[in-house]
């Protein structure tokens, strides 16, 4: 008996290809919710009842030709989402998760959430100078700068000093039997105890506070606005758009420099961004990229070696724009966010 | 039934809608019961199931508000509701039904006479 029913819905799901989605999914879900409550609640407990009820309902062709004439006028059907949808804010989260976690990703995580914050068309110029300002850098860079030293302290002694060198593999050490005077000065600054901490602490919730405030305000603003039809681009995802997000996120990682400004270029060529995702990307990649040229040209001018620091510095900044970038398009292919 | 039907399925068409939301103004229903006493008036529905999509639509509309029901057995119900707007059209209608279903009568009676 429940074959019978399965084979209707069954039929019904594939008459129903035509409609959007969501008013697919809904028509098939009404259906069978009917045909449930007839079987618990209405007595139809063997074939000739369901089939009877089935009779009633109508063919599948008829009930998808009455959706049809009752959808919205939609000319073709689409691929995926048709039905309005509110729209998300994305690009906005994105931007608020970058300035607070991505910090922690040396400069280029920070930057990329300023492209975004900037780039953005939720917020007013004085949520976007007040996210910028509090705290530049993000918490990352609250937490390294913290981490380093500002004051350092020497003790000197006087006295003659006596280098043991035991041989034999054990190290050198160095004693110095009759210190008569031991002193200590320091240089550079640092806060005492409590107010150190206390001005830290404040400098990390600055911007987790500032973060919790730009998001919000992007959630009221993105609450007002209308409903959105998600449109795809003509190509929606194709090989280039594929590609070029790949190259995008992992080029990075195997082939730096080239791989990423190729993936950057095919997802310029693609038609299923907009400009405006587009230009986005395109200061993702590129803007990183500057400075690791210029950090490099500097190294080289000033004839300094270039230490771990930079080094590290440099392979993110190639890697991870690209890789930014390469997410958010993914995100956002066919959507205005 | 070819796609234009006969003119009274037309008409039915045009006013099953506010059928289903005159129904749903004495009380908030299921699918299913909505679906079955509009059955039992004679002439009204002749696919039952193509009161879902309509109900959809109405849905749409904002005429029509759903809410969701556990239920002990199996997946949730959909309980349908009139809205303010629903009720404000269905009064609406009446009101024009009764002008329209009186001048037709007149007419009609007239004219076969």
């Amino acid at each position: 008996m429940q074959a019978v029913v399965e084979e209707y819905l069954a039929r019904l799901r594939s008459a129903a290809w035509v409609l959007p989605r969501e008013q697919a999914e809904e028509l098939v879900a009404g259906i069978a919710e009917h045909l449930e409550q007839a079987r618990t609640s209405g007595g139809a407990n063997d074939e000739a009842a369901i089939r009877t009820v089935l009779d009633r309902l109508g063919e599948p062709e008829e009930l998808v030709a009455a959706a049809r004439a009752e959808a919205p006028p939609v000319a073709v059907p689409q691929w995926g989402r048709a039905a309005p949808e509110r729209p998300r804010a994305l690009h906005e989260g994105f931007a608020v998760g970058l300035l607070t976690l991505g910090s922690f990703v040396p400069v280029v995580g920070w930057l990329a959430g300023a492209v975004l914050l900037w780039t953005s068309r939720r917020w007013t110029t004085v949520h976007k100078v007040v996210g910028t300002l509090l705290v530049p850098g993000g918490p990352g860079l609250v937490l390294l700068l913290a981490s380093m030293p500002t004051r350092t302290c020497v003790a000197s002694i006087s006295g003659p000093i006596v280098v043991h060198a035991p041989g034999a593999g054990a190290d050198p050490f160095v004693s110095s039997p009759d210190a008569v005077e031991a002193q200590t000065s320091c240089s550079g600054f640092a806060l005492s105890g409590g107010w150190g901490i206390a001005v830290l602490a404040l400098w990390l919730l600055a911007p987790l506070i500032v973060a919790v405030w730009l998001w919000r305000s992007a959630q009221t603003a993105v609450a007002a606005e209308a409903p959105v039809v998600p449109g795809r681009g003509p190509g929606g995802w194709g090989a280039l758009e594929v590609a070029g997000v790949v190259l995008l996120c992992v080029g990075g990682f195997v082939v730096p420099v080239v791989a990423p400004l190729v993936g950057l270029g095919l997802v310029l060529a693609s038609s299923s961004w907009s400009a405006r995702q587009r230009n986005i990307a395109g200061a993702l990649v590129l803007v990183p990229l500057a400075l690791c040229v210029l950090l490099v040209v500097l190294a080289v001018m000033t004839m300094s070696l270039v230490a771990g620091v930079e080094l590290v510095l440099a392979f993110f900044g190639v890697a991870l724009g690209p890789l930014a970038a390469g997410v958010y398009l993914a995100l956002t292919l066919g959507r205005e966010t | 039934m070819e796609p234009g039907g006969t003119r009274i399925s037309q008409l039915r068409r045009g006013v099953l809608e506010f059928c289903v939301l005159a129904l749903l103004g004495d009380s908030e229903l299921y699918g299913f019961d909505l679906v079955r006493r509009l059955a039992e008036v004679d002439g009204l529905v002749t696919s039952e199931g193509t009161i879902y999509p309509l109900l959809s639509r109405l849905r749409r509309e904002g005429w029509v508000a759903t809410s969701w029901v556990e239920s002990e057995q199996g997946p949730p119900r959909r309980y349908y509701a009139l809205t303010e707007d629903g009720r404000a059209a269905l009064m609406a209608f009446c009101a024009e039904w009764s002008r329209f279903r009186d001048a037709v009568d007149g007419v009609l009676s007239k004219g076969t006479r």
